[in-house]
């Protein structure tokens, strides 16, 4: 069968124009799919540091919220460590922060381990919310307690509260 | 001789024009799509970031603080309250001025805060606002409250009594004016009497009402602060009653924590025998339903403020 030079020759160049397109929508796609995914991550990246952000900014303030604070009206700085230890084993105050880590220790005196009501208050530690991903931010306050034997019948240490934003990582 | 004149329009050149027309199609597609995701993202960042700015309103020894936040263009917060247990969510998103297609871009993904209560308008607009807070004491404290008045937004005060005019306008909040009569009003303000009606708000300070776009909000007198009175002002009915059951589950969950931590230190020597009290305190303001049910908690509250206030161990 005849098929004239100039009939091949134009299907030739519609089939490298074809191509040619291809290949362009191909390039144009992974640009794109580069530069979601640089996009992406650095999203992620803003989300993290408007979380820590939001954690060190609370944490100073954290010894005003009335389930921390002393006494409100004394102290600024002064957090109630009885209500600290009922408030631990309140679970809906688990999310109410919006928190991975929520924790208050005393530097001094020095004393180790977690708190519980049998060792309390001869231990180091009062954790709220553990789900201890990220670094947490700290600041110092004075722990504070009823104490009928101590002067003014209460008692206060030095310690320090710590806390660390929602990761992405975490459930919730 | 007879020519036959036209044009020759060979495949190639359709299927250029074609694909060519499909490429600037989805090019532009993709471009306005582009547009729109980064202006969701900066609304939702803004959001968040407008959330955390509140974070410095928490008062501490002090009663109250206020400021102003500006944008650097006109902008719309929505602050809607969600009253779900245990203890709901403040959720904050913002909308800017679009200068294609609608008015108002689509408000970005919303922020949501446990530990926040915005008394406001449900939806709020403006380049600039004033933001207050009070400490809201029933009788411990409960929860520190954060009031937003638009800058374009003022109100005019009839006959308001002392401790308010002198709580507000040491608080610096220029969006009230203090008047004797109504005709000294400016105009387009919103006016609110306290020794009369017929006014935009009615403030009745025997009853503790406030009735506004039809509707009555009631308030609590023992609240020293005033906090939910400059509430029931400041924001929408439907608002001011979310906040208003919000507060109460802190406030129950708070009066349970107390009551615990009462028979905790007891041994120690410290007791205020409050323990039967606050776990009635907890269970009612649990069951509140709406502004009314204040009045029942308030002489339980007035008893427990006094029974604390005259121990030398005291809870709060």
């Amino acid at each position: 069968m005849y098929v004239p030079v100039s009939s091949s020759k134009a299907q030739f160049k519609i089939q490298e124009m074809a191509f040619v397109l291809v290949a362009l929508m191909m390039l144009f796609a992974l640009v794109a799919v580069i530069y979601i995914n640089v996009r992406t991550s650095s999203f992620h990246t803003d989300v993290e540091e408007q979380r820590e952000e939001e954690a060190r900014l609370l944490v100073r303030k954290m010894a005003t919220t009335p389930e921390f604070a002393w006494l409100s009206t004394t102290c600024a700085h002064c957090i109630d460590t009885d209500k600290l230890l009922i408030l631990r084993e309140h679970a809906k105050y688990k999310e109410f922060w919006d928190l991975d880590y929520l924790a208050i220790e005393w530097v001094s005196p020095n004393h180790q381990g977690e708190c519980t009501r049998s060792t309390y208050p001869q231990c180091g530690t009062i954790t709220i919310i553990n789900r201890t991903i990220g670094t947490p931010v700290s600041t110092y306050v004075a722990l504070c307690r009823h104490e009928a034997n101590a002067q003014a019948s209460m008692q206060c240490d030095l310690g320090k509260i710590s806390a660390s934003g929602r990761s992405l990582l975490s459930n919730g | 001789m007879s020519t036959r004149k036209a044009v020759e329009f060979s495949f190639s050149w359709i299927f250029a024009l074609i694909v060519g027309a499909s490429i600037l199609f989805f090019a532009i597609y993709a471009a306005t799509k582009l547009i729109s995701t980064e202006k969701n993202i900066d609304a939702a960042e803004a959001g968040k970031q407008f959330g955390i700015i509140l974070n410095p309103f928490e008062t501490g020894v002090e009663e109250g603080k206020s400021a102003h936040i500006a944008f650097s263009q006109e902008t719309r917060v929505y602050a809607e309250c969600i009253a779900s247990a245990p203890f709901g969510e403040q959720s904050i998103s913002i909308a800017t001025r679009s200068g294609v297609g609608k008015a108002w871009s689509e408000p970005g993904v919303a922020s949501t805060f446990s530990h926040k209560y915005l008394f406001a308008a449900s939806t709020l607009e403006g380049t600039s606002f004033t933001v207050f807070s009070k400490q809201f004491e029933f009788p411990f404290k409960i929860a520190d409250v954060v009031y937003i008045i638009p800058s374009s937004v003022k109100y005019c005060m009839i006959n308001a009594p002392y401790d308010v005019e002198n709580d507000l306008t040491s608080l610096g909040i220029e969006a009230v004016e203090f008047v004797q009569t109504a005709t000294s009003c400016p105009a387009q303000s919103t006016r609110v009497c306290f020794t009369s009606t017929g006014c935009d708000i009615d403030v009745n300070l025997g009853a503790q009402t406030v009735k506004k776009f039809k509707q009555t909000l009631y308030f609590a007198s023992s609240d020293r602060s005033n906090a939910l009175l400059y509430g029931a002002l400041f924001s929408d009915p439907g608002v001011y009653e979310c906040q208003v059951k919000r507060l109460s589950q802190r406030m129950s969950e708070l009066a349970s924590v107390y009551q615990q931590t009462s028979a905790l230190v007891a041994p120690r020597g410290c007791t205020s025998g409050l323990e039967g009290s606050l776990l009635r305190f907890s269970n009612v303001s649990f069951s509140l339903k709406t502004s009314v049910d204040l009045k029942m908690l308030e002489t339980m509250s007035e008893d427990i403020r006094r029974s604390n206030n005259v121990r030398t161990c005291k809870l709060f």
